[in-house]
C-alpha cells in the first residue's frame, strides 16, 4: 500500500489526471528549490511571503525574572542571535507552585519559554506542562552527563528529560567566627552534629536581663521560609517518600524526631516560641536577615547568601555545604539541591528558537554575559554603600559543568581565600545532595504546604510535632494517590 | 385604490426599545461571554474531576461529598471565614457610622478629616496589606512600639494563632472610609425638621440618635451590611499577602483555599464546587437578611 501525500490526496479527489499532477508538483518542487537558494533556512521559510519572513527576526516569548541582569543578558543573546528577538515576561510565585504558568498553558497561550523551580517540577511534567526535550538532546548531541546529576534526575520523569536545568543550590550552614571567638569557641570550626549545636547554642545566645539578644541558634531561619523542617528531617535520616514514589513518609520518625528537635531548641536556647518568632518576624521582607547583622550566631541557609554575606563588612563568616546531623545519622553527608530550569511551552510552535535559547542560557556565553553585567551591578552597590575593598562577586553557580568550570575559572579564583573554600565546599555537597524534585515527587504542591502547616503547628504548639506530621502526611497521602490514579487513568 | 399614508414599520416606542437595546448588546454580549458563561461552566465544572492541564472527568457528586466528610480543612477555612464575617461585619458598621457621625458635625476643616479618613480605602489593597505587615511587626511595629511605651506588650499578631485574624480585621476596619461616606451620605439626608420636631416634644441626643437617625439611617446601614457581609466571605487578598493562610491555617479563610484548590493544587473541579457553596451560602444569609431587614429597617415611602 502507498501512502498518499496531501499533495497527491488533493488531486485524485479533484479529479487531476496523473501527468498533470506529476507536472504540477515538478513545478512546485522547482519553485522551493529556487526559494531555498534565496532564503537562509528556518522553520519560516516557505513561499514568496516566508521569504520575506524568514528575513524578519523571530520573537520568541521567555518568561523569567525581569532585572537588570536578565535584560542585560538577553541583550547580548540578541546580539548573537541576529534571527532571534526575546519579549522577556515576568514569571511570577513559581516556588512552590507555577499558577501563572500552569493557567497560561492550559488556555495554549503559554510563553515559548519558561524559567521554573524544581520544587513542583516533576508534579507539572507528569502533567505534561513541559515539552520532552529528548529529541532535541540526541539531534544537537547535547550530552547529559556535562551536567550535575541531581539536577537532571529532578527533571527527569519516567525515563525523558523536560527541561533544562539551569542553576543550583543547597542548604548551607553559617557560623559567625567573632561570636565563636567571643565564645571560646574555634572559629574554624563549625557544628558537626546536633550535639554540637546544642552544646555552642547557650555559649552563644546574648542576654540582656532576661532578654535575648543575640542567639546562638534559631531553626526558623531565615525569615519567611516554609521548608525548613525538611533539611532537618533529613539530618535525622528522613526520606520524604518511598523509592516508587507512592507513600508518603513524613510522619516517620526520623521527622518526628527532627521536628521535636527544633521545637526543643526553640524552648530551651531560643526563649520559647513567641519570643523566638517575635524576634524572628522583625526581619521578615527585610532585605537583611539577623545573622548579617549579628544577632543570630549559627544559621541554616543556602549557599548563594556565600556571596550576599560578603556585603556585610563586620560580619566576619564561615560554612559549609555538610550539614549538622543528628547522634542517630552520625557520619552521613547530607543536603538537598534546588534551583531553576528553562522549559518550553508543550504547545509552542516556535521550539527551534526556543531551544536556541535554553542551549545559550546553560552555555559559558552566558555565564560571560551574566558575570559582565553581575559584576558592573556589585560594583555599583558597592560603591553606594561606600564598602570597603574591591567588591567580592560569588555568582549563582550553573550546573551545567563547562559553564560551571568557566565561572570557576573567571569568578571564583578570583575570590578572597574564604569565600573560595565555601565555594568549593558549597561544589562538594551537590555531590551527595538529593535534588528537591525527587524529594517532592508528584503531590509536591501538597508537600510544601504540608511541611509549613506542620512546623508551624508545633512551633505554636497547636498540636505535638506526631500529631502535625500525622496531619500533613494524610493530605500529601490523598494528594499522592489522586495524582497517581489520574495518572493511571489517563 | 387609496392614497393612505404607508404605516411607519415600527412605532416609536419600538425603534426606541430596539435602539435601547442595541445600546445594551455590547453589555449583554460581554456579560453573557464573561460572567454568565463562566459561572455555567463553573457550575457543570463542579460535578467533574479537572485538574486544568488533563481532560476533565465526570465525577458527578464527588467533589461536594468529599467536601463535606472528607475534608477537614473546608470546615476550617469556613470557620475562620464565619469567624471574620462575624467580628469583622458588626465591627464595620459601627466603625463606619461612629467616624460618618463624627464627620458629620459643622467643624472647621471638616472636608479635610473626610478625606483623610476615606483615604485609606483608595490605597490598593496589596499596598495597603503590605504597610500592615510593619504596622503589625511584634518587635518593632507601630503597634506593639506604641503598646511598649505603656507597658504594655503586645501580641505576634499575624505570628499568632490567636491574634492572626483579629490583626487582619484591624487592618480590614482601616479601610472603613467607603462604607462611613454612604452613611454620611445617609445621614445628611436625615430631614431636618424631624430633629426639631424631637428636640422640641423634649427629645436628649440620645434619644434623638436612637429614634430619629437610627431609623432614618437603617436602609442605608442594611445596604452596608449586606455588601459587608457578602464581601466578607470572600476575603482573600489581604490574607494572601499577609500571612498565607498561616500560621498553622489560622488565615485560611474559603477564598484563601479555594484558590489553594484551584491554582496551587490544580483541582479546578473541587474548587468550582466550593465556589458554588459559597455561592449558596452567601445567596442564602442575603435572603434572611432581606427577610428580616422588615423588622428593623425603616423606609419612610412605604410608611407614607
Amino acid at each position: 500500500m502507498t501512502r498518499v501525500n496531501s499533495v497527491a490526496k488533493t488531486g485524485v479527489q479533484e479529479g487531476i489526471s496523473r501527468r498533470s499532477l506529476l507536472k504540477n508538483s515538478a513545478a512546485v518542487a522547482g519553485l522551493a528549490l529556487a526559494a531555498s537558494a534565496c532564503v537562509a533556512p528556518g522553520p519560516e521559510a516557505a513561499g514568496d511571503e516566508g521569504m520575506a519572513a524568514s528575513q524578519e527576526p523571530v520573537d520568541i516569548q521567555i518568561w523569567w525574572r525581569i532585572n537588570p541582569t536578565t535584560e542585560g543578558v538577553l541583550q547580548v543573546f540578541q546580539e548573537q542571535h541576529p534571527d532571534i528577538t526575546v519579549s522577556l515576561g515576568d514569571l511570577g510565585e513559581a516556588v512552590y507552585g507555577t499558577p501563572k504558568y500552569v493557567t497560561a498553558v492550559a488556555a495554549g497561550k503559554g510563553p515559548d519559554v519558561s524559567y521554573q523551580n524544581r520544587h513542583t517540577f516533576r508534579q507539572f511534567a507528569s502533567r505534561n506542562l513541559y515539552r520532552p526535550i529528548e529529541d532535541l538532546l540526541e539531534r544537537d548531541n547535547v550530552d547529559k552527563g556535562n551536567f550535575m546529576a541531581g539536577p537532571i534526575a529532578d527533571l527527569t520523569w519516567q525515563g525523558t528529560l523536560y527541561g533544562l536545568p539551569h542553576t543550583a543550590g543547597t542548604r548551607y550552614f553559617f557560623w559567625n567566627r567573632t561570636h565563636f571567638e567571643e565564645a571560646g569557641l574555634d572559629p574554624d570550626v563549625g557544628p558537626e552534629t546536633w550535639d554540637d549545636i546544642m552544646e555552642m547554642a547557650p555559649q552563644l545566645n546574648k542576654m540582656e536581663g532576661d532578654r535575648i539578644v543575640r542567639y546562638g541558634f534559631l531553626p526558623h531561619f531565615p525569615p519567611g521560609l516554609s521548608d525548613q523542617l525538611l533539611i532537618y528531617a533529613m539530618e535525622n535520616g528522613g526520606v520524604s517518600q518511598s523509592e516508587d514514589g507512592r507513600t508518603n513518609l513524613i510522619n516517620t520518625d526520623p521527622w518526628v524526631e527532627a521536628l521535636e528537635w527544633c521545637v526543643h531548641m526553640i524552648d530551651e536556647f531560643g526563649g520559647g516560641n513567641a519570643a523566638a518568632s517575635s524576634f524572628m518576624e522583625g526581619f521578615a521582607g527585610q532585605p537583611v536577615d539577623p545573622f548579617a547583622q549579628g544577632q543570630v550566631s549559627m544559621c541554616s541557609y543556602g549557599n548563594w547568601m556565600i556571596g550576599r554575606y560578603a556585603k556585610f563588612p563586620d560580619l566576619d563568616y564561615d560554612g559549609t555545604g555538610l550539614m549538622p546531623v543528628s547522634a542517630a545519622n552520625e557520619g552521613a553527608q547530607v543536603n538537598w539541591s534546588c534551583g531553576w530550569t528553562f522549559v518550553i511551552d508543550p504547545n509552542t510552535e516556535l521550539v527551534e528558537q526556543g531551544w536556541e535559547f535554553m542551549k545559550w542560557v546553560i552555555s559559558e556565553k552566558y555565564v560571560r554575559a551574566a558575570g559582565t553585567v553581575g559584576l558592573e551591578l556589585e560594583k555599583a552597590e558597592w560603591a553606594r554603600q561606600q564598602l570597603p575593598g574591591e567588591p567580592i562577586f560569588a555568582p549563582t553557580p550553573p550546573v551545567y559543568q563547562p559553564a560551571m568550570q568557566f565561572m570557576l575559572d573567571e569568578y571564583y579564583s578570583v575570590l578572597p581565600e574564604r569565600q573560595k573554600i565555601m565555594m568549593q565546599r558549597y561544589l562538594d555537597s551537590e555531590t551527595f545532595s538529593v535534588g528537591c524534585g525527587q524529594i517532592a515527587g508528584l503531590a509536591a504542591a501538597e508537600l510544601w504546604i504540608g511541611f509549613k502547616n506542620a512546623w508551624e503547628s508545633a512551633l505554636t504548639k497547636k498540636q505535638t510535632p506526631q500529631e502535625a506530621l500525622d496531619a500533613s502526611h494524610a493530605d500529601v497521602q490523598k494528594a499522592l494517590d489522586a495524582a497517581w490514579e489520574n495518572l493511571e487513568s489517563s | 385604490m387609496t392614497n393612505a399614508q404607508p404605516k411607519p414599520r415600527l412605532t416609536n416606542a419600538a425603534r426606541e426599545a430596539l435602539t435601547c437595546y442595541l445600546f445594551l448588546l455590547p453589555w449583554g454580549i460581554g456579560f453573557l461571554a464573561f460572567v454568565i458563561g463562566p459561572v455555567a461552566a463553573s457550575f457543570v465544572l463542579g460535578f467533574m474531576d479537572y485538574e486544568i492541564v488533563t481532560p476533565a472527568r465526570w465525577v458527578g457528586l464527588a467533589n461536594y461529598i468529599e467536601l463535606f466528610t472528607d475534608d477537614q480543612r473546608f470546615r476550617m477555612s469556613m470557620g475562620n471565614t464565619l469567624y471574620y464575617v462575624l467580628v469583622f461585619v458588626p465591627l464595620h458598621v459601627i466603625v463606619a457610622t461612629l467616624l460618618a457621625l463624627l464627620l458629620n458635625q459643622k467643624a472647621r476643616g471638616i472636608a479635610v478629616y473626610r478625606t483623610l479618613f476615606y483615604v485609606p480605602s483608595i490605597v490598593p489593597i496589596v499596598a495597603g496589606a503590605i504597610l500592615w505587615v510593619w504596622i503589625l511587626q511584634p518587635e518593632w511595629g507601630l503597634i506593639n512600639s506604641t503598646l511598649r511605651l505603656v507597658k504594655i506588650e503586645g501580641p505576634l499578631w499575624l505570628a499568632s494563632l490567636t491574634w492572626s485574624k483579629p490583626a487582619l480585621i484591624l487592618m480590614a476596619l482601616w479601610g472603613s472610609g467607603a462604607a462611613m461616606i454612604i452613611v454620611l451620605a445617609g445621614l445628611q439626608g436625615v430631614p431636618q425638621h424631624l430633629y426639631e420636631a424631637a428636640e422640641i416634644d423634649g427629645a436628649n441626643r440620645w434619644q434623638r440618635f436612637q429614634h430619629v437617625t437610627l431609623p432614618m439611617l437603617s436602609p442605608t446601614l442594611f445596604f452596608i451590611l449586606v455588601l459587608s457581609v457578602i464581601a466578607s466571605f470572600q476575603v482573600f487578598t489581604t490574607a494572601y499577602v499577609m500571612t498565607g493562610g498561616g500560621p498553622a491555617e489560622s488565615t485560611l479563610f474559603y477564598m484563601l483555599y479555594l484558590y489553594r484548590r484551584a491554582f496551587v493544587l490544580l483541582d479546578m473541579g473541587y474548587a468550582a464546587s466550593m465556589a458554588w457553596i459559597l455561592f449558596v451560602a452567601v445567596l442564602a444569609l442575603t435572603l434572611v437578611q432581606f427577610k428580616l431587614a422588615s423588622r428593623w429597617v425603616y423606609y419612610e415611602a412605604e410608611q407614607s
